[in-house]
C-alpha cells in the first residue's frame, strides 16, 4: 500500500478506511464526501458499508471491524457509560447534522387526536394532550396500550418521543408500550398494524405519509430547534492510533457538510443518496425534507421548514459538550442511568471540541471558542436576522438550560426518575 | 441450555448444529423476519442468542436486554479482556453473540472457540490438503520411477536416484519431470 502524505506533510496512518452508515437521509455527509471525492482528496480510500442496525454499527466500531461510523449522537455517550449495551470507549469530534426526525402516528390514531382537538394538525403540544385523552379513554375501556416504535433504546428518537409524551403528562414507561424497530422496517411495522406511531429519521416519515399510512404530529425541530442528531464516531483507541487519518476524515466530512448546506445542492444530494447502495427509495421521497419541505399530512401541501435538515450552519458540526450533557440528563430522567456519575468528566471524555477545532482551522473555518452554550433561550421569532453561527434553540416546553445548569434543568423535568441529591453530591454546580 | 439462532442462514446453521448438539445444547432457529422477537424471547428464555451480525433485529435485542435484566445482552468482551475470538466470530463468520449475565466467561470462551475452530477446521484442512497434494504427487512419481529403474536395469536405489538426477541435469529439467516422463513413456528422453 502506498504511503500518502497529505497537505500538511503528515503521514496518514491508514489509507484504506471502512465507514458504516444506516440508510437514512442524514447519511448524506458520508455519501457526499465519498461521491464528491473529498475523501480521495485527503488521500483516503474509503469504503462505505451499509449497516442494518445501530447495535451492529456500535459493536463493529468497538471491535475495529469498522474504522468509524455515522452514529446517533447519544450512542457514544451511552456506550461510554455501558448503558443499553457493552461499555465501549467511543469518541466523537464532529456532529453530522441537526434535526431530521419526526413523530408519525397512524391514520386511526390521528383521527382520534383530530376529533379531540383539530389543532393537533399543526401543534405538537396539543396533539400530545389529545393523545393523553385517548390513553385515558383506552384505560377506562381496558383496551391494550398503544405501541410506539423507536430505533434504538438510547436513541435521540427515544428521548424525543419521550419528551413529547411527557409534555402532556404521558408516562412513556407506563402509559404506552415502546418497541425497538430499525428505521427501514418502521413503515412496514405500521402497515402491519404492529405499532400505532413511531419516531424515526427521514425519509421514513415522508414515506409513511406518502403511502397514506399516517400523519406527522411533531418534528424534531419543533421539539428542540436545531438539536444534534448524528455524529461521526470512532473508538478512542482507534483515534489514538490514527490521529492524522482521523483529522483527514473530519476535514473531508466538514467539506461535505458545507456543500450539503447549500440549498442549490440539495436536489443533487437527493438523487445521489436515494440510490440503491445508500437509501434505496424513490428520489421524490428523499428530496422533500432535504429541500426543506416537511410533509405532515397526505393531500396537503408540505410545510416550509428551511431548517428541517441542517448540515453545517448554526455551528452544527461543533460537538457541544452541553448536548452530551442533555443526553445524560434524559438517561437519568428515564431511569436508564441510575448510578451518579461526574457528568462534566464523562462528556469531556466523549465529545472532543479540541479535535474539531483542529480540523476546522485546517480548512479555514472558525470554531466557537466556548465548549458549552445556553439552550432554549433563542426563539426563531426573536432572531433579528439569520445568523450563520447561532440558530434558534427553543424547546417544546419552553425550558431553558443555562451553561452548567444541567442538574437544575433535570430537577424541573416531569416524571423524572433521577436521584437529584445523589447527583448534586458528585457534581459541583457552577451555575448561580 | 437453550441457544436461539436469529437470521443465521442454513449454510452456517448446518455447521453450528452438530457441534452444539454434541454439547447437549438445545438449538432453536429463527429465520422468519415477521416473528415478534419480544414475544419469542419472552416465552423461550434463551440463555444465549447467536444472531447474524448484520441482522436488523439486533436493536430489538438491545431493547430486550434493557427492559429485562435477565435477558441475554451483547458480549463483545470476555471478562475484562478484549477477545480476538469474538472479533473473528463477527468479522469472519458474521455472527454476534448475546448471553445472559450468569453464563461463566470460561464457558462462553470455549463455546466461541469451538464454534470458530469447527467452522474453520474443515475449510482450512481442505486448503492445506490442496497445497500438499502436488508434493505428495511428486514423491509418488519419483518412487515409481526409481522402482521402474531398479526393476528394469537391476540397479540399486541409490544408483537410480543418481541416474535420474544426471538426466535431469543434462536436460535442464527437474527430477520430477524426468521421473514423470520415465513412468509415463518408459524413456528418459
Amino acid at each position: 500500500m502506498a504511503v500518502i502524505n497529505n497537505k500538511n506533510g503528515l503521514r496518514i496512518e491508514k489509507a484504506d478506511i471502512t465507514l458504516g452508515f444506516i440508510p437514512l437521509t442524514d447519511c448524506a455527509p458520508l455519501v457526499i464526501a465519498h461521491e464528491k471525492g473529498y475523501f480521495r482528496n485527503e488521500g483516503l480510500n474509503v469504503t462505505l458499508s451499509r449497516e442494518a442496525s445501530w447495535a451492529g454499527i456500535r459493536d463493529k466500531v468497538g471491535l475495529g471491524i469498522l474504522d468509524g461510523a455515522q452514529m446517533l449522537a447519544s450512542i457514544p455517550v451511552a456506550s461510554r457509560l455501558g448503558i443499553g449495551g457493552p461499555k465501549i470507549d467511543m469518541i466523537s469530534a464532529m456532529v453530522l447534522d441537526l434535526n431530521g426526525n419526526a413523530i408519525t402516528v397512524n391514520n386511526d390514531l390521528y383521527e382520534h387526536l383530530y376529533a379531540i382537538d383539530p389543532r393537533s394538525e399543526f401543534s405538537p403540544l396539543i396533539a400530545a394532550q389529545a393523545l393523553q385523552c385517548v390513553i385515558e379513554e383506552n384505560k377506562r375501556s381496558k383496551r391494550p396500550k398503544l405501541r410506539f416504535g423507536v430505533v434504538y433504546p438510547c436513541s435521540t428518537q427515544s428521548y424525543e418521543l419521550r419528551y413529547w409524551l411527557a409534555s402532556a403528562g404521558i408516562d412513556p414507561d407506563r402509559d404506552i408500550e415502546i418497541v425497538v424497530i430499525p428505521p427501514p422496517k418502521m413503515v412496514t411495522a405500521m402497515t402491519d398494524g404492529d405499532i400505532h406511531g413511531f419516531c424515526v429519521g427521514e425519509p421514513w416519515n415522508t414515506l409513511a405519509v406518502q403511502q397514506q399510512l399516517g400523519h406527522v404530529v411533531a418534528t424534531k425541530y419543533q421539539l428542540w430547534n436545531n438539536s444534534p442528531e448524528k455524529v461521526f464516531a470512532v473508538s478512542e483507541s482507534w483515534a489514538n492510533e490514527n490521529p492524522v487519518t482521523h483529522q483527514a476524515i473530519l476535514r473531508a466530512l466538514l467539506k461535505a457538510c458545507i456543500w450539503l448546506d447549500k440549498k442549490e445542492n440539495r436536489k443533487t444530494t437527493a438523487k445521489m443518496i436515494s440510490q440503491a447502495p445508500y437509501i434505496a427509495l424513490p428520489e421524490e421521497t428523499v428530496a422533500l425534507s432535504l429541500q426543506g419541505l416537511s410533509l405532515k399530512h397526505h393531500g396537503q401541501l408540505p410545510e416550509k421548514v428551511e431548517d428541517f435538515h441542517v448540515f453545517h450552519r448554526y455551528s452544527a458540526n461543533f460537538p457541544w459538550l452541553n448536548h452530551a450533557e442533555w443526553f445524560i440528563s434524559q438517561m437519568y430522567r428515564w431511569g436508564q442511568l441510575t448510578t451518579p456519575i461526574n457528568i462534566e468528566e464523562t462528556v469531556a471524555a466523549v465529545y472532543k471540541p479540541a479535535l474539531f477545532r483542529i480540523a476546522a482551522a485546517a480548512i479555514g473555518l472558525e470554531s466557537p471558542s466556548i465548549d458549552r452554550k445556553t439552550e432554549g433561550n433563542l426563539h426563531e421569532k426573536n432572531m433579528l436576522m439569520k445568523s450563520q453561527h447561532i440558530g434558534p434553540n427553543q424547546f417544546l416546553d419552553g425550558q431553558v438550560i443555562s451553561v452548567g445548569g444541567i442538574i437544575k434543568y433535570l430537577e424541573q423535568q416531569s416524571l423524572s426518575k433521577a436521584d437529584i441529591p445523589a447527583l448534586r453530591l458528585i457534581n459541583i454546580q457552577k451555575e448561580a | 441450555m437453550k441457544v436461539l439462532l436469529i437470521d443465521i442462514d442454513d449454510t452456517r446453521a448446518n455447521k453450528l448444529e452438530p457441534i452444539l448438539a454434541w454439547t447437549g445444547i438445545e438449538l432453536i432457529k429463527l429465520n422468519n423476519h415477521n416473528t415478534d422477537i419480544y414475544q419469542l424471547v419472552g416465552e423461550m428464555h434463551p440463555e444465549i442468542i447467536l444472531v447474524d451480525t448484520n441482522s436488523p433485529n439486533r436493536d430489538t435485542l438491545e431493547h430486550l436486554a434493557q427492559l429485562n435484566k435477565a435477558s441475554p445482552r451483547t458480549v463483545i468482551k470476555l471478562g475484562n479482556a478484549r477477545s480476538e475470538s469474538i472479533n473473528r466470530l463477527a468479522a469472519d463468520a458474521g455472527i454476534s453473540i448475546y448471553a445472559i449475565d450468569n453464563i461463566p466467561t470460561k464457558l462462553l470462551q470455549s463455546l466461541i472457540d469451538i464454534t470458530l475452530s469447527y467452522f474453520y477446521s474443515i475449510e482450512h484442512l481442505r486448503s492445506e490438503i490442496q497445497s500438499l497434494k502436488p508434493e505428495i504427487d511428486a514423491r509418488q512419481v519419483l518412487n515409481n520411477a526409481k522402482k521402474f529403474i531398479t526393476e528394469t536395469y537391476g540397479l540399486t536405489e541409490e544408483q537410480a536416484t543418481d541416474l535420474l538426477s544426471k538426466n535431469a541435469n543434462r536436460q535442464g529439467r527437474t527430477i520430477t519431470e524426468v521421473a514423470r516422463q520415465l513412468v509415463e513413456t518408459g524413456s528418459f528422453i
